[in-house]
């Protein structure tokens, strides 16, 4: 049943993880959460596994979590969202994520607790919360900030507004755009210049990286949390979302 | 007299700030700094508010402070006025977007960089221009630059002192969006109501998360440099470019 939404593709030195529910775009559910959390643990045991590769199959790489289980996802033992993404973006190795069509959201989040980013010429890149009244938590501006710096992450986030494959470029959100039908293979040829180089080397500069960024995320930010759990539980936020279901405009009251 | 150098425009869900000294470049002074700081306040507690546009009317959005006028604002040419106004303005609850032309220059650019969006005219220069006459960019000033354009490219906007054009800035992440002249209004504009088409709630919180994230970083500690430039600013040489500025001649610098 996991294998169905998610598939795990071993190759000679790196692994590739597919969303597997394109009749959704890809939109992560309670299941695929799951099956990522099983697939990492087998990653995170597997020390000749020298570079990982995520993408979606079908139209889009991933149009974030899916509304419909929003409010179950993370419920009843499962695995939550920030624990999944966190350890991703923990993985000992390099990830790459390739990313087509839609990568809104949830979508954009799970791209950037990967390492490197290539988009296929036709993608669209943004986060929507705004649009539901919905927050990103700190975790996933920390993200953003450390990615695109504070004016870039305004833009996506306030105006809501998905971006093409060359504005993200330019933004350095992605590192390089390829032709939509050379996707698959870019990611190929970067996991395996990844894999050739020494195993070692690369494991500790992942480590670098991170230990010069750790700092700004232990920032003191209860405070955030506590109201960003507010704003998540607004009747604007719960307007929006079911306005968003009935494809209709939200009307915001600000409260 | 406030309301002529600076106006208010109220639209159902966002403000718009235009500065309004066109035949001076909007070169801020007293007055209009005044008028600045009390729009401002007249905005923080407005929960109706969703955006502001800032503009300039004319041909420039802003040439920074008015030299001729500078030794009447508070503490001489010490910026410390406009670093009090201008945190302020960062700190707006709601998202502010600049809507720059012609010139945006030294306090203009320090302006406009201050908000959280920027949408530039293709004749845009922007530029950190008081090297050239011997005044010092504070601290938070900088730190504002390497916030949003990086160490690299503050290195070159202030050691240089020469503006960059619109297509550079864009390069650069100084701006997020160049349009035709003719098009800016509209164009911020267009952002505004995107802005203010989403949740007000959302948008105020992740305004906070984004400023905590980078905030830190001006919790250093720089008496030092705070007294340094003391020193800098009413310095020979400070008064020698100022001096050369308004009589249109290259300053002599002694180096002290």
């Amino acid at each position: 049943m996991a294998d169905d939404v998610l598939k795990v593709e071993r190759h000679p030195n790196y692994v590739t993880l597919i969303l597997n529910r394109p009749e959704k775009r890809n939109a992560l559910n309670g299941v695929m959460f799951e099956a990522l959390d099983h697939a990492l643990g087998e990653i995170e045991k597997s020390p000749e596994v020298r570079a990982v590769i995520l993408r979606g199959e079908g139209r889009a790489f991933c149009s974030g979590i899916d509304l419909r289980e929003i409010g179950n996802i993370g419920g009843g033992g499962a695995p939550a969202p920030e624990k999944i993404f966190s350890r991703i973006q923990k993985l000992p190795m390099p990830t790459i994520v390739a990313l087509q069509g839609d990568t809104l959201t949830g979508g954009l989040v799970l791209a950037l607790t990967c390492d490197l980013r290539i988009a296929g010429a036709g993608a669209r890149l943004g986060m929507t919360p705004a649009r539901i009244g919905y927050l990103p938590t700190f975790a996933i501006f920390r993200r953003f900030v450390e990615t695109v710096g504070p004016a870039n992450t305004a833009e996506i986030m306030y105006l809501a507004d998905p971006l093409d494959a060359a504005r993200a470029r330019e933004i350095g959100l992605v590192h390089k755009v390829v032709p939509d039908d050379g996707l698959v293979a870019a990611a190929d040829a970067w996991a395996a210049k990844i894999a050739g180089n020494a195993p070692l080397s690369v494991r500790a500069m992942k480590q670098s990286i991170q230990r010069v960024m750790s700092k700004a995320f232990d920032l003191e930010h209860g405070d955030i949390d506590e109201l960003g759990n507010k704003v998540r539980g607004s009747n604007d936020a719960k307007e929006g979302v079911r306005a968003f279901l009935e494809k209709r405009k939200p009307v915001w009251k600000g409260e | 007299m406030a309301d002529e150098l600076f106006k208010v425009e109220r639209h159902p869900s966002y403000v718009t700030f235009t500065l309004n000294r066109p035949e001076k470049r909007n070169s801020l002074n007293e007055p209009m700094l005044v008028a600045l700081d009390n729009a401002i306040a007249s905005v923080e507690q407005d929960k109706s508010i969703r955006a502001i546009i800032l503009r300039g009317n004319g041909r420039a959005f802003c040439s920074g402070i008015d030299l001729a006028e500078a030794e009447r604002l508070e503490g001489g040419h010490n910026p410390v006025s406009l670093e009090r106004i201008f945190k302020r303005l960062e700190h707006l609850p709601v998202p502010v977007i600049a809507a720059m032309q012609g010139a945006a220059l030294a306090g203009g650019c320090e302006l406009g960089l201050h908000c959280d969006l920027r949408v530039a005219a293709d004749d845009l220069r922007m530029g950190m221009t008081v090297a050239r006459v011997g005044l010092i960019v504070p601290y938070n000033f900088i730190r504002k630059l390497i916030e949003i354009i990086g160490t690299a490219n503050t290195a070159q906007i202030i050691f240089t002192a020469e503006p960059v054009d619109a297509a550079r800035a864009i390069q650069m992440g100084m701006v997020h969006e160049v349009v035709p002249a003719a098009k800016l209004d509209e164009a911020a504009v267009a952002w505004a109501e995107k802005v203010a088409a989403n949740a007000p709630l959302s948008l105020r919180t992740m305004k906070m998360s984004l400023r905590r994230s980078v905030d830190s970083s001006n919790d250093a500690w720089h008496d030092d440099i705070v007294e340094l430039g003391r020193q800098v600013r009413s310095s020979k040489d400070a008064k020698e470019g100022i001096r050369a500025f308004l009589e249109k001649r290259k300053p002599v610098w002694k180096a002290e």
